[in-house]
């Protein structure tokens, strides 16, 4: 499902964007430094900050990222399902690495902790063109 | 109309099974390359023992190989990492340190795991928006936007990190992290053994100017380590002493960081005469020096001129300190010599022992009762056959204490 193509739209190079629902269904968009990769068919998220997303997949774990590829700034749009939450093991370090290099260049390494990685499966991965025009594709 | 449907089925199959071949097949020239790779490095790029070298050759190879073109390695030394080469970079940051936990480089020698971090630009500007803070500037390409950082351990030891890096935000993938995690090991190891032969050839250089390689060499051995309790040769040598007269008085005079200090001047005048000449320092004792010459005892004569010499240079160079001039004592003898390891167990020390030496020191003391600085044996002036250059001076007999024939003794000096 994540594709080589894709690839370099999973590297934080361009901010992501996030959308999800309250239990109210009220949704929230927020802008995300990094979609990372785990698999074929997962991602992951950092979460660092107990924020209105995280809150929002408790009760809803349905999501939609739009990431951009740095190349051509082409949009993907990817549904994606809260399965999992990891706070060890070597996703979880992986990503605690990156951040800590980042945060360690502000000497904010102790503020910046990533509590959890969130890992999502991967429902759907479309182009942004193909969703706004369906028709055109066929 | 069933056998259509079966072709196609066949169709479909025969068309898997190519795509599974050819993924084999991709896999295998992978591999194959992978092999290659490997081969290349270990036998010819990282096949020195010379640090210089071999920082060059990792360089090419990145380059040339691998087309990595902004490459740098830092070691390890302890609590920070410092660039020890670069390649690509305009100004190439030799000697700029990272401390161990900060940035990419900094975390990677922490954590001891490669990391691949692309956006690097976007991702500061994040942090900086977030905190309020400015990012610190880390030794990388001044634009870098992408890097690879691995760490280059042999065993639980990290001998540093290396990196490289990209102006580009998107310059690498899994496959150059994959390279260079096959590589790392083997550039760590290699990086480890010049480092280790270095450190090795320092210490042979420390230990040769406590014992001399000439030493070493009457002894027919390559190294310090090779040589044993009662290690020892026989053969005839000439043995020279000089001394400082009148020194005490002198260096009470002094305090004794300045007796040091002067001490050591001196020594440095004359010490480098006697390698000059062929001869070696067997020790020094006080400002005295006692020098073997395991040649002709004109190499020790001529050594001995010198020294006076350069004495003058001394004096003169030293009175415009203030300080008085000194005179020295010169003692020349030739004969049958023991070199050899003495001591016990833990504390060994290298001399010659024999007749000669103390012939060598008597003569040495007598030049105080002499109108002469530079004295030698009858045994020394018959080697020096016509000896045309030198003024020979016979001055009569002396009594050598602990001898029960006098010897006799001759003054040289240059011919004027």
């Amino acid at each position: 499902m994540i594709s080589e193509e894709l690839m370099p739209a999973l590297q934080g190079i361009v901010p992501a964007w996030i959308v999800t629902t309250s239990d109210d269904n009220v949704p929230n968009c927020t802008c995300i430094s990094q979609v990372y990769p785990v698999d074929e068919n997962h991602v992951a998220l950092s979460n660092q900050f107990f924020s209105k997303t995280f809150r929002n997949l408790q009760s809803n774990p349905h999501a939609v990222v739009q990431v951009i590829h740095p190349a051509d700034i082409g949009m993907w749009l990817l549904e994606i399902e809260h399965v999992r939450t990891e706070s060890d093991g070597p996703l979880f370090d992986e990503m605690d690495m990156q951040l800590a290099a980042i945060a360690s260049m502000s000497n904010m390494e102790d503020v910046f902790k990533l509590q959890s990685a969130y890992v999502f499966k991967v429902h759907s991965v479309t182009q942004l063109s193909e969703a706004l025009h369906p028709a055109a594709t066929l | 109309m069933s056998e259509p449907v079966f072709s196609t089925e066949i169709k479909q199959q025969m068309s898997e099974n190519q795509r599974q071949i050819d993924q084999l097949n991709e896999q295998l020239s992978r591999k194959t390359d992978e092999i290659k790779i490997i081969q290349t490095i270990s036998s010819e790029i990282l096949n020195t023992l010379d640090l210089e070298v071999l920082f060059g050759n990792i360089m090419a190879l990145m380059h040339e190989v691998f087309g990595f073109d902004y490459c740098m390695i830092l070691l390890n030394e302890g609590s920070l990492l410092r660039v020890a080469a670069s390649h690509g970079h305009d100004d190439q940051g030799l000697g700029i340190t990272v401390p161990i936990g900060k940035g990419v480089i900094g975390t990677v020698a922490q954590r001891r795991k490669i990391m691949r971090m692309m956006g690097l630009r976007t991702r500061r500007r994040y942090v900086q928006k977030v905190t309020g803070t400015d990012t610190e500037a880390l030794p990388t390409l001044e634009d870098a936007d992408s890097q690879i950082a691995i760490p280059l351990q042999v065993k639980d030891k990290l001998v540093g990190v290396y990196v490289v890096e990209s102006e580009k935000a998107n310059a690498f993938n899994a496959l150059d992290e994959e390279i260079l995690t096959i590589v790392s090991n083997q550039v760590a190891a290699a990086i480890d053994n010049a480092a280790a032969y270095r450190e090795l050839q320092l210490l042979a250089e420390a230990n040769s100017r406590f014992v001399p390689r000439e030493f070493l060499s009457l002894l027919q051995k390559e190294s310090i380590t090779e040589t044993e309790l009662n290690d020892q040769t026989e053969g005839k040598m000439t043995v020279l002493f000089s001394d400082i007269r009148d020194f005490t008085p002198l260096s009470e005079s002094m305090t004794p960081a300045e007796a040091f200090a002067f001490v050591n001047d001196y020594l440095g005048t004359m010490a480098p005469i006697i390698r000059e000449y062929g001869g070696f320092i067997d020790k020094y004792i006080g400002d005295a020096i006692m020098a073997i010459f395991p040649g002709s005892p004109q190499d020790a004569v001529a050594a001995g001129l010198k020294m006076e010499e350069s004495l003058q240079h001394f004096n003169q160079h030293t009175a415009t300190a203030g300080k008085p001039p000194i005179r020295i004592g010169i003692g020349i003898h030739t004969g049958q010599l023991v070199a050899g390891i003495i001591g016990f167990a833990d504390r060994l020390e290298g001399t010659v022992i024999g007749d000669c030496v103390n012939t060598a020191s008597r003569l040495e003391g007598a030049t105080k009762d002499l109108p002469v600085s530079l004295l030698v044996s009858e045994t020394v002036v018959e080697e020096l056959g016509d000896a045309a250059e030198y003024a020979i001076d016979s001055l009569g007999e002396v009594e050598i204490k602990g001898k029960k024939e006098k010897l006799k003794v001759y003054g040289i000096a240059p011919r004027s």
